[in-house]
C-alpha cells in the first residue's frame, strides 16, 4: 500500500463540504471521507435511525432470557411459598426483565457506535494534516485516498471545486 | 489557539482548559469538600456502629436513608428524561442536555450509594444481588425491592453510557485545543480517536437518538418500580396504584429545578451568558411549570380518591396531612413544589435568572419534603394505635443528607473544570450558532 496517498482539502463551509462529498462520489472516488466539527445538516431529523430494529431485537432477547431465568428460579429451583400466591405467576417477573432488556439495548447502542464509528482508533492519517486547526470552531475537510498515479486527476478535479491548496499525506 | 480567537465552542472549551479559576468555583470546591468530609465521617461511624446511629425506630423503619435514596434517584430519573427529550427534540439546547446528563449520572450515583449505606453493613451488600448461595437466601423475585435493585443498576448503566456518548466529540475538542502534552494525551485517550468524520457523526447521531429512545421507557419504568416499593406496602399514605404514575412528573420537576440552578451557577461563574441564552433557561422553566402542574393535579386527585374510596384509614391519614400533625409538611410540599413554580406562568418572571435558580432549588427541597411525607409520616401512624411513634432524625441523619449534597457538588465542580459544561458540538453547528440570545 506504499503507493496510496491520502489527499486532504480544506473547504470553506459545511455546504461546500456536502457538495464536494456528493461530487467525489459521482466522480467515482472510492470511500471519500469528510470531516467536520459538528454533524452535517443532512444528518438532522433522521428519527431514531436504522439502529432501532436491532436494539429492539437485543432488548427482547435479553428480556426474554431474564424472564426465563426468573421463571426457572421461582418455579423450578426455589418454589417459595409467599402468602399462598401461585409460584408460576409470570406477571411479577416482568418488571426486572423489562429494565434489564432496555439496559442491554443501551449497551448494544454503545457497542454499535464503536463499531460503526471505527472507535477506538487513536491514530489516523487525517490527524497529520497541518493546514487545518481541528481546535477551531469551523473547519471542513474532504479526504480521499488514491493511488499516486491518480493524484494529478484528483488535483485537477479539486481545482474545479475551487480548492487551490491540497495536502498529500502518506499513511 | 486562544479562546478569544475561537467562537462559542472555543469559549466553552476554554472553561475546562484555562488555568484561571473563578472565585465562585473555588468557593464551590471548598464547600463541597467540607460537605464531603461530613459525609465520609458519617459513613465511617455508620460502618462502625451500624444503623443504630439513625433515628429509625419501630414503626418508622424507613427513615432518612430511604428518603435520600428515593430523592436522589428520582432526580436522576427526571434528569435523564429531560436529557432524552432534549436530544429527540433536535439537540438545540446544549446546556440542558449536558447538565441533565451529568445530573442523571451523579444523582444516580449518590442515590445508589445510599442503597449500600442504608443497610449499614457494606460487607454484605452482595446479598442484594441474586445468586444461588448456601445460606438459602434466595431472593423473592416477586418483590418490588428486588425489581428496584435491577432498576437502579440498569439506570446507572444507561446514565453512564448516555453521559459518555454525549461527551465523546467534546473530549476530542479538548484534545485538539489543550496546550500541554499531558492534557492532550489525557483527552486523546478519553476521546478514543474521535476525528469528526461524516461516518462517525452519523453513527454518533444515531446512537444518541437511540439511547434517548431507550432512556425514556427505562426511566419511566425505573421511576415506577421505585415508587412500587412504597405502593406495594399496605400503609395508608403510600398504598396507592397512582404512586408510580405521579412519581414521574415529580421526578421531572425536581430534575428541571436542579438543572436550572446548576446551569445558572455555571453561566454566572464562567461568564457564559452569551452561549447559554435566556431562551434555553426559559424552556427549562416551562418544563418545570408543566411538571409542577401535573404534581398539583395528582395531589388533587389523591384527595378526591381518598374521599371517593371512603376508606377510614385513608381519610384519617388525609385529615392528619391537611389539618393535623403532618399539615406543616404537607403544605410546605404544596407551597414549594406546586404553588411556587406557578410564578413561572408569567414570562417576565420566567426570564429572570435569579428567580429561576431560586425556584429550582426550592422545588428540590419540596421534593425532599414530599418523600419525607410519604415515607416517614405514613409509618408514624399505622393501623395499630398502640404502636404509633414519632420520628426524630439524629445528627448522623442530617450529616449524611447534607454530605450527600457535598458528594454531588464535588462531582459537579470536578466536571466543570475537566470537561465542557455544555455540548460544544451543538454550539459549533451553524443552525445553533445563529440562535437568539434572548
Amino acid at each position: 500500500m506504499a503507493d496510496r496517498l491520502l489527499v486532504a482539502a480544506a473547504l470553506p463551509s459545511a455546504d461546500a463540504l456536502a457538495r464536494a462529498l456528493d461530487g467525489a462520489r459521482h466522480a467515482g472516488y472510492p470511500r471519500p471521507e469528510v470531516f467536520s466539527p459538528h454533524p452535517l445538516a443532512e444528518l438532522r431529523g433522521d428519527g431514531l435511525g436504522r439502529g432501532f430494529g436491532w436494539a429492539l431485537v437485543v432488548a427482547l432477547l435479553v428480556a426474554g432470557a431474564a424472564l426465563l431465568v426468573q421463571y426457572y428460579a421461582a418455579v423450578g429451583a426455589y418454589p417459595m411459598n409467599v402468602s399462598g400466591k401461585p409460584v408460576d405467576a409470570w406477571a411479577p417477573l416482568t418488571p426486572a426483565a423489562v429494565v434489564v432488556g432496555l439496559m442491554a439495548a443501551g449497551i448494544w447502542a454503545l457497542v454499535a457506535l464503536f463499531r460503526d464509528a471505527g472507535l477506538p482508533r487513536l491514530q489516523h492519517p487525517v490527524f497529520d494534516t497541518s493546514r487545518v486547526d481541528f481546535g477551531a470552531d469551523r473547519w471542513y475537510v474532504l479526504a480521499i485516498e488514491v493511488k499516486e498515479s491518480e493524484l494529478p486527476r484528483l488535483r485537477s478535479w479539486l481545482k474545479g471545486l475551487g480548492v487551490e491548496e491540497i495536502e498529500v499525506i502518506r499513511p | 489557539m486562544s479562546a478569544a480567537q475561537g467562537g462559542a465552542g472555543a469559549r466553552v472549551a476554554a472553561v475546562a482548559l484555562s488555568a484561571r479559576r473563578p472565585w465562585p468555583w473555588t468557593l464551590g470546591v471548598v464547600a463541597s469538600v467540607l460537605l464531603l468530609c461530613a459525609y465520609l465521617s458519617a459513613v465511617l461511624v455508620l460502618f462502625g456502629d451500624g444503623i443504630g446511629i439513625f433515628g429509625n425506630n419501630i414503626p418508622v423503619g424507613w427513615g432518612f436513608p430511604i428518603i435520600n435514596i428515593a430523592w436522589w434517584i428520582d432526580v436522576g430519573h427526571g434528569a435523564l428524561l429531560i436529557a432524552a427529550g432534549a436530544v429527540l427534540a433536535g439537540d438545540r439546547w446544549p446546556a440542558i442536555a449536558r447538565v441533565s446528563e451529568s445530573i442523571a449520572l451523579f444523582a444516580g450515583a449518590v442515590g445508589g450509594s445510599f442503597a449500600i449505606l442504608h443497610t449499614g453493613r457494606p460487607q454484605y451488600v452482595y446479598f442484594l444481588f441474586t445468586y444461588p448461595n448456601t445460606l438459602d437466601q434466595w431472593p423473592q423475585w416477586r418483590s418490588p425491592l428486588m425489581w428496584d435493585f435491577f432498576a437502579i443498576i440498569a439506570f446507572l448503566v444507561l446514565a453512564l453510557i448516555v453521559w459518555l456518548v454525549g461527551m465523546l466529540p467534546d473530549l476530542a475538542v479538548l484534545r485538539d485545543r489543550a496546550a500541554g502534552r499531558g492534557r492532550r494525551v489525557f483527552y486523546g485517550i478519553l476521546a478514543l480517536g474521535w476525528r469528526g468524520s461524516h461516518r462517525q457523526w452519523a453513527a454518533w447521531t444515531r446512537a444518541r437518538r437511540l439511547l434517548a429512545g431507550i432512556g425514556i421507557p427505562l426511566t419511566v419504568a425505573c421511576t415506577g418500580i421505585s415508587a412500587l416499593d412504597f405502593a406495594g406496602g399496605i400503609s395508608a399514605g403510600y398504598h396507592s396504584t397512582m404512586t408510580p404514575v405521579d412519581a414521574v412528573p415529580a421526578a421531572i420537576a425536581s430534575a428541571a429545578g436542579l438543572a436550572l440552578a446548576v446551569i445558572l451557577i455555571l453561566r454566572r461563574t464562567f461568564a457564559l451568558h452569551d452561549v447559554i441564552p435566556l431562551a434555553e433557561l426559559e424552556t427549562l422553566g416551562k418544563i418545570l411549570l408543566g411538571s409542577a402542574l401535573a404534581v398539583g393535579f395528582f395531589a388533587l386527585y389523591e384527595g378526591y380518591m381518598t374521599w371517593y374510596g371512603a376508606n377510614a384509614f385513608d381519610r384519617y391519614r388525609q385529615s392528619l396531612t391537611l389539618t393535623g400533625d403532618f399539615a406543616p409538611w404537607y403544605w410546605s410540599w404544596i407551597a414549594l413544589m406546586v404553588l411556587l413554580p406557578m410564578l413561572l406562568a408569567w414570562q417576565h418572571l420566567r426570564r429572570s435568572p435569579g428567580l429561576l435558580g431560586l425556584i429550582g432549588l426550592l422545588v428540590n427541597i419540596g421534593a425532599w419534603i414530599d418523600h419525607y411525607l410519604v415515607i416517614v409520616t405514613s409509618q408514624e401512624r399505622g393501623f395499630m394505635t398502640s404502636s404509633w411513634h414519632g420520628f426524630v432524625p439524629t445528627v448522623w441523619d442530617w450529616l449524611l443528607l447534607t454530605g450527600s449534597v457535598g458528594v454531588f457538588l464535588c462531582l459537579l465542580v470536578l466536571q466543570a473544570r475537566l470537561f465542557p459544561v455544555l455540548g460544544v458540538y451543538a454550539l459549533r453547528a451553524p443552525a445553533v450558532l445563529g440562535r437568539g440570545h434572548g
